[in-house]
């Protein structure tokens, strides 16, 4: 029994490691790196906001609506506006 | 950020008016990176730069607060033009209607053997994500002339230069820069028709890119801005696959990989003690059409595109 598990434990390692240098994109493995490689729903959490991409956008909102503004301003920010 | 704490036209103005006000006072060199809580009218209410949700909330609260105790008109100003009635150049009124506008996400990939001393924090799961933009006219040129099955196309080696210059960076955990022209040594891109369904054309993409840069730059962040001698670089193969209507003349769906291997460091990556190769993968998919998505590419202005 303890063999069986060891067996199996074995495989699935070498599937791992197989996978880890896999860098070569095949159509075989497409699925399990765009899986991957796409943000997942908790990591995208921040788009559940409607932020204005546009700062000046932002305030004439604000302003129209009369309510105070969140600016997040950052090199790298989730919005891609490196 | 840069073009809001340097620019002069109206957006970058109000800004740096809030910015003077703020904890690093505007002052030139110091970057003004953080969140901020203002009027529409440019008072800072409150800000910090930090990403402790706890915080976050303390300062959003206090900027309420002081938000309270303005009267209305100090809170508003006066009547603002419109975007189009200013001189603003946002990079976003180059956006091509009508084109392929693609989400480019990125990550590291599992590696074999880790850095020695690995960065234990949110560098283990980092990823970033930008945008590549293509004119419709540059994405009709990856379809083949015969929509039959079969039928190949090279696909423009300035669009495949481009996304290897501007697209396949280290950007995993931080900006970094583009590639040169001169710094591009492979770039292909081909097409193959693999199904044609009425008026839909589904394309299977391969291609292969390699970028190697090397010269005087500081890889050490804003503590140890010193140039030194260094190499960076990066190769990936790519494998997609994408339908386009020839109806529409617009890609209706598109999905690439581009895996490979990278080495190196920028001045703002994080890589200071991750140069050695280690893989990278990046997907390429159609965005959507909220503002979010319709952000410009970080490196547009390396595009060569008349900006508006």
């Amino acid at each position: 029994m303890w063999m069986r598990i060891a067996g199996t434990i074995g495989l699935l390692c070498v599937a791992a490691a197989a996978l880890a240098q896999q860098v070569e994109p095949t159509e075989e493995s497409f699925p399990h790196w765009k899986q991957y490689l796409q943000q997942s729903a908790q990591e995208q959490r921040w788009q559940e906001i409607a932020w204005h991409a546009v700062f000046w956008e932002g305030v004439q909102h604000a302003r129209a609506q009369d309510k105070p503004m969140l600016l997040w301003v950052m090199n790298g920010h989730p919005l891609g506006c490196t | 950020m840069s073009r809001l704490q340097s620019g002069r036209d109206a957006e970058c103005q109000l800004f740096q008016k809030i910015a003077r006000q703020g904890r690093a006072g505007g002052r030139p060199g110091v970057s003004q990176q953080g969140t901020y809580v203002v009027t529409p009218s440019g008072v800072l209410l409150a800000d910090l730069n930090s990403s402790d949700p706890l915080r976050m909330r303390e300062m959003m609260e206090r900027g309420l607060e002081r938000w309270k105790q303005l009267p209305q008109e100090e809170r508003l100003g006066p009547e603002l033009p419109t975007l189009e009635q200013t001189d603003v150049r946002r990079p976003e009124r180059s956006y091509p209607e009508g084109g392929l506008i693609l989400r480019v996400s990125s990550r590291d990939l599992p590696r074999e053997n880790p850095p020695a001393r690995p960065d234990a924090d949110w560098r283990q799961t980092a990823w970033n994500r930008d945008f590549a933009w293509f004119k419709p006219e540059e994405a009709r040129q990856m379809v083949p002339e015969k929509a039959a099955v079969g039928e190949m196309r090279e696909i423009p080696a300035a669009l495949i230069r481009r996304l290897a210059r501007c697209n396949l960076v280290d950007n995993v955990r931080g900006e970094t820069q583009p590639y040169a022209e001169a710094n591009i040594e492979r770039a292909t891109w081909n097409a193959e028709v693999v199904k044609v369904e009425g008026r839909e054309v589904t394309l299977r993409l391969t291609g292969e890119t390699r970028a190697t840069a090397e010269g005087m730059w500081s890889i050490g962040g804003l503590r140890r801005p010193e140039p030194t001698p260094q190499k960076r670089g990066h190769a990936t193969k790519l494998l997609g696959r994408a339908t386009y209507d020839l109806d529409k003349q617009r890609f209706t769906a598109f999905e690439m990989l581009a895996l490979g291997t990278r080495y190196g460091g920028s001045q703002y990556n994080q890589r200071g003690n991750d140069l050695d190769p280690a893989p990278i993968g990046t997907i390429f998919v159609l965005a959507g059409d909220s503002p979010a998505e319709r952000v410009a590419p970080a490196f547009l202005r390396h595009y060569g595109w008349e900006q508006h």
